[in-house]
């Protein structure tokens, strides 16, 4: 199974104005049958967290390659994980002198291997996917705090706020992530799903590839969005080149969502499908007090 | 193996965006505004807030899309609830009748305004909209009796970033010990100006509103429009 990788990432106005760098970082991750995208937003207020955000992009990407299987049937445990990232995090803040505190950002990661997903969410911005249909769904939603402009960080004990999901691909053909300056124009708030136009990004990518997918991106975030948000903008798109006959025919439209569906509604429904869609190595009873309030 | 999206039509129109093939996500914003009408404020002063009251909804409605963000609630009080509003939008929102009487219960008002502020914000997080924090206005000529144990909780919640609380206390005598206990109180000596008031809100609301989520703003200084910040 092969995939395609295009992505975007722009200083938004209100930075460029204020002297600051982009503080948005993606990264894509290649190796044998494994495909990674991540993308992260640096927290505002912290003075170093560009840099968090490009070094936890790429700390996750390869702790998850590496760790595929393990992560996948469980014998690494969420906490195990986030100790792991943290603890990178932390030896590259002390190598570059600074305080790990001040590299805190967002983090939005998925990662393919045959046909079996993993996906990270931290804070806000959303992950979303086009099925076979070319309908656009939500994968996880923004994780943001009680109000709107306030989100969670890589840093800030987050093990209660790293959303952790396994799955297989089943009909998916491509996955999203955007940080909130894009998500904003394209997730909706009321409903909590994404606009049908968010599609035409694994659309374009689909249909002309790579390096015609990136000018597109681009010219879509200069034109379009950066009018709507002084916030820097990024989107990452992984598309899936071409589908395996057997995956074709029988699969609902609506089975990734769903399985999702029934992760975030847990706390009403107790309903919980390890086998197909589950939080790793996460106990019922963590999942209600921790997770999902 | 097939190609997936080659069933599909694929239209050149389908890469040019419009207005419609975005989402239009924009933040709720309650207000609630509390008055204190008791006797004390009889004659000039509760005419000029009735007055500034109406000339703010009026100002409000012409900040551009205000209507789609702004949840606008009046309380007015004397020694009990006088008018106990509803949240509406500045476009059917209206200022109660105002007529001065009777003594003043603060800590009534208040309690009642904390709870209007947490249940409108349940009823957005029910609908699914996003929204900024709730603000209050309570303006008074600062005689409101025992207020220790509402005030120390619309500090906490200021400190923990669920509220915006904003006390105006009018005259040149008025006694604010006890709207000091809110945290910062702006002052309004002369009450020909509480009209400035209500032109600072209203700029202050436009600024909040024309925010993008996450975005740091300036609200406009009380000192430029006649209001002193007492600490």
């Amino acid at each position: 199974m092969d995939w395609s990788i295009a992505g975007a990432s722009i200083q938004g106005i209100s930075h460029v104005k204020h002297d600051i760098v982009c503080q948005d970082a993606i990264a894509s991750h290649r190796k044998d049958t494994f495909y990674g995208i991540a993308l992260s937003d640096g927290a505002g207020s912290l003075k170093y967290s560009d840099i968090g955000a490009q070094l936890i992009t790429k700390i996750s990407l390869r702790y998850v390659e590496h760790n595929y299987d393990a992560i996948y049937d469980g014998t690494i445990n969420q906490s195990e994980m986030v100790d792991k990232i943290e603890n990178y995090l932390m030896k590259k803040a002390l190598k570059l002198k600074i305080k790990f505190e001040e590299l805190g950002s967002t983090l939005q990661l998925v990662c393919i291997k045959d046909d079996k997903l993993i996906f990270i969410h931290i804070g806000d911005g959303v992950i979303s996917y086009v099925n076979k249909s070319g309908l656009v769904e939500v994968l996880s939603h923004p994780m943001n705090g009680e109000f709107s402009n306030q989100t969670f960080f890589t840093t800030t004990k987050y093990e209660n706020r790293l959303r952790l999901g396994i799955g297989e691909i089943k009909d998916a053909q491509s996955f999203i992530l955007m940080s909130d300056g894009m998500s904003d124009s394209f997730y909706i708030n009321k409903i909590k799903q994404m606009h049908k136009s968010t599609s035409r990004f694994a659309k374009f990518l689909h249909i002309h590839g790579v390096q015609e997918a990136k000018k597109f991106y681009l010219s879509v975030i200069k034109e379009y969005i950066m009018n709507r948000t002084g916030d820097d903008i990024s989107l990452i798109v992984i598309d899936r080149n071409k589908v395996h006959s057997n995956e074709i025919v029988t699969k609902s439209t609506n089975e990734v969502s769903q399985q999702v569906d029934k992760i975030v509604n847990f706390k009403d429904n107790r309903i919980i499908k390890r086998i197909v869609f589950y939080i790793l190595g996460v106990k019922n009873e963590w999942i209600k007090k921790r997770m999902l309030h | 193996m097939s190609e997936v999206i080659d069933a599909q039509v694929i239209d050149t129109n389908d890469y040019v965006f419009g207005e419609q093939d975005f989402a239009s996500n924009v933040d709720r914003v309650p207000i609630i505004i509390a008055l204190d009408i008791s006797y004390s404020m009889k004659n000039k002063p509760i005419l000029q807030l009735s007055t500034a009251a109406a000339n703010f909804l009026e100002e409000v409605k012409n900040i551009s899309d205000t209507s789609k963000y702004m949840d606008i609630c009046f309380i007015t009080y004397n020694d009990e609830i006088v008018h106990d509003g509803e949240f509406a939008s500045v476009r059917e929102c209206k200022v109660p009748n105002l007529v001065a009487s009777g003594g003043t219960n603060t800590s009534k008002a208040i309690r009642l305004a904390l709870d209007k502020a947490e249940n409108i914000k349940s009823y957005y997080k029910k609908e699914g909209y996003g929204y900024k924090q709730p603000w209050i206005v309570h303006i008074s000529d600062g005689y409101g009796g025992e207020v220790e144990e509402v005030a120390k909780e619309v500090r906490t919640l200021q400190e923990n970033d669920k509220l915006t609380f904003f006390s105006i206390g009018i005259g040149s005598s008025a006694p604010l010990t006890d709207m000091k206990k809110f945290g910062h109180v702006f002052k309004l000596e002369d009450t020909n100006h509480i009209s400035k008031a209500f032109e600072w809100l209203s700029q202050s609301l436009a600024v909040i509103g024309n925010s993008r989520t996450g975005q740091k703003v300036n609200i406009p200084a009380p000192e430029q429009l006649y209001l002193q910040v007492i600490a």
